[in-house]
């Protein structure tokens, strides 16, 4: 169970070293997304057409669909926390925490890098890693469990997706650009940017995502069914 | 794989929503009435749960939805005014879901609505509200103006600079012109709309010819050489050619001005400037120069010639209105943006439109210019009339 309140973040301020972008603070979506233009494989399209977003969309039971799922949600913060041998991402959408080790593919986890504060863990946002390379920083991540990069509109990722997360600040903007690669479902990587800005603001809330199903809902209008 | 990347056809696309109306919701717009069971102020769908009884007498409960808590949070939506037991009317999207509508407006037995966007405009307009007072206040305090960073269109942005004039009337005056920028064929200001931007001259800006100004009666005030006109009737309001434009003017006033944009300039931004009156703080006229519709007066205004001297009648600098703006295109912009805004010109009222071209820095340390070293800024304008130029002076008193 999560508790309700407040989950602090100790926020680094100083500037990251050797040209390492300062991703400290809190940030948020600013504005409209940009993706290329997405071809997808026959096994894809087979994918897309027998999704049901009123059934199929994880988002009903609290669970991320995919990392960029999670990127593309508006009016939630997100923190990074940049160590030595680590960058630690929170995102207050679904209380997820990202854990992104730095290193070459050897310092990738067995195991989903993220798991909410419950500590339950996530396999659709696979196991990543990273690096710095100039000022940015460069995360791939693999071993997706099959879920969906849009769930509004049913496109899939599989378990052979890898995708390149760079993130990276021009002024007051954080870019995060998402490279999907996976010749199982899409004739090309697909590509898309998303626009950060930073908040004034030091604390993450809890998020306490419940009820995103509607078994509640259904089961009230089913007992005056019963009762008739 | 950047330069790959680059290449890419980027299309643009709505960040979608954890609720995606789109997809959640049809575009049919339902109406239910009912009574409030619960008030669900979560994440990640904030709903109402009413209770509708049919003619028959059968009760189903619906979900009326709206964003997530998160999302009205931020906005500043509460929830309050829903309270458990109230008979409401709900309307929205007609949901996919059976018993399931995307919230436009609730309306309560007594005729108040419910919106979510129309709680979070109300929050947002009482914050803005409260900028204005922040703004006007350090203004006319002379304390530095925060940036007003609200995305919105310029309309918006103008709406909201009359309401930071009403707030600054009690203690500078009231209307008796507009002035503008932004229209010469020097490189623009990025804090300036690319096609002009407008402000109000308050009464309690407008100075004496010859007046003195003291040093410390600006914080970031600068010396300019301005050109004005008299509005002389409200012919202007519906003139079509120059001549008749010119025919609802009745004089060119000498001008010059201090303006005094005294803002937080890592915040400034264009409806920032439009918000904050572009700083205006002080407005010098000379004696008017009375005009005739004539095209011989076109001319004299489309090609007189001017300069700033000192008190030593030394020239600081001169020039020409051939090539520079032109005064009745930019009177022509000016009547234009009013009407936009539900505005109309008025007999007597002044139009200042804009540096010709010679400004001057007041402070040391200004990144835009060395301080003016003389006593006097003598504005003078040549061939408007017979028997010498027409003038404004600023004296400084050090």
């Amino acid at each position: 169970m999560i508790k309700t309140g407040f989950f602090l973040l100790l926020i680094s301020a100083g500037s990251a070293a050797n040209g390492q972008p300062d991703l400290s603070g809190i940030w948020m979506l600013s504005g409209r997304a940009a993706e290329s233009e997405l071809v997808m494989t026959e096994k894809a399209l087979a994918i897309q057409a027998e999704y049901d977003l009123l059934v199929d969309d994880p988002s009903l039971y609290c669970e991320p669909a995919s990392t960029s799922r999670v990127w593309a949600n508006p009016n939630v913060r997100i923190a990074f926390d940049q160590a030595d041998d680590h960058v630690h991402i929170s995102y207050e959408f679904y209380d997820l925490r990202r854990m992104v080790p730095l290193g070459d593919e050897s310092v990738m986890p067995d195991s989903p890098s993220t798991k909410n504060v419950d500590g339950t863990y996530f396999a659709k946002m696979g196991s990543s890693f990273g690096r710095y390379e100039g000022d940015r920083l460069i995360i791939e991540t693999r071993n997706h469990e099959s879920g969906y990069i849009r769930t509004s509109r049913g496109i899939p990722q599989s378990t052979d997706t890898m995708t390149i997360e760079e993130i990276w600040l021009d002024g007051d903007t954080l870019n995060v650009r998402q490279t999907y690669i996976d010749d199982t479902l899409f004739e090309s990587p697909f590509v898309i940017d998303y626009p950060f800005k930073r908040i004034d603001e030091t604390e993450m809330p809890l998020y306490e995502c419940s009820d995103a199903d509607y078994d509640w809902f259904n089961k009230l209008n089913q007992t005056e069914d019963e009762s008739e | 794989m950047r330069q790959f990347l680059a290449l890419i056809l980027m299309l643009s696309f709505s960040a979608n929503a954890h609720h995606s109306t789109v997809a959640n919701f049809t575009q049919e717009i339902i109406t239910v009435d009912g009574v409030i069971e619960q008030v669900r102020f979560k994440n990640p769908h904030a709903s109402v749960l009413i209770k509708n009884t049919a003619d028959n007498g059968k009760e189903i409960f619906w979900l009326i939805e709206m964003g997530a808590k998160t999302t009205l949070e931020r906005q500043g939506v509460t929830l309050d005014r829903l309270a458990v037991g109230s008979k409401i009317t709900a309307s929205g999207q007609k949901g996919r879901r059976q018993y399931t509508m995307y919230l436009q407006e609730i309306v309560f037995e007594d005729g108040s609505v419910f919106s979510p966007e129309g709680e979070a405009a109300d929050v947002r307009d009482k914050q803005i509200r409260s900028e204005l007072v922040q703004m006007a206040d350090a203004f006319v305090s002379f304390r530095m103006m925060q940036g007003f960073e609200h995305e919105m269109p310029l309309a918006e942005a103008y709406r909201w600079q009359d309401e930071m004039v009403e707030i600054m009337e009690p203690a500078m005056g009231e209307v008796v012109g507009y002035k503008t920028g932004g229209h010469d064929p020097g490189p623009g200001f990025a804090t300036f709309p690319p096609e002009g931007i407008r402000a109000y001259i308050l009464a309690g800006m407008l100075r004496d010819d010859g007046a003195a100004i003291k040093i410390e009666d600006s914080v970031v005030g600068f010396l300019e050489a301005d050109f004005a006109f008299r509005v002389g009737n409200a012919s202007i309001n519906d003139a079509e050619t120059d001549l008749e434009i010119l025919a609802g003017l009745d004089a060119i006033i000498p001008f010059a001005e201090v303006p005094d944009p005294y803002y937080d300039p890592d915040t400034r931004t264009i409806n920032g400037t439009i918000v904050a009156n572009m700083g205006t703080r002080m407005s010098f006229t000379g004696a008017p120069v009375m005009i005739e519709p004539t095209a011989a007066w076109l001319q004299r205004i489309n090609t007189f010639e001017f300069a700033v001297l000192d008190e030593n009648d030394a020239v600081i600098q001169s020039g020409t209105m051939d090539g520079w703006y032109e005064p009745i295109t930019v009177v022509r912009w000016i009547r234009d943006q009013l009407r936009e805004s539900g505005k109309e010109l008025l007999p007597g009222q002044l139009l200042s439109l804009g540096n010709v071209g010679i400004i001057r820095q007041i402070h040391e340390g200004s990144p835009r210019g060395p301080a003016y070293e003389s006593n006097q800024f003598r504005l003078e304008y040549y061939g408007l009339r017979e028997d010498g130029p027409a003038t404004v002076t600023i004296n400084i008193d050090r």
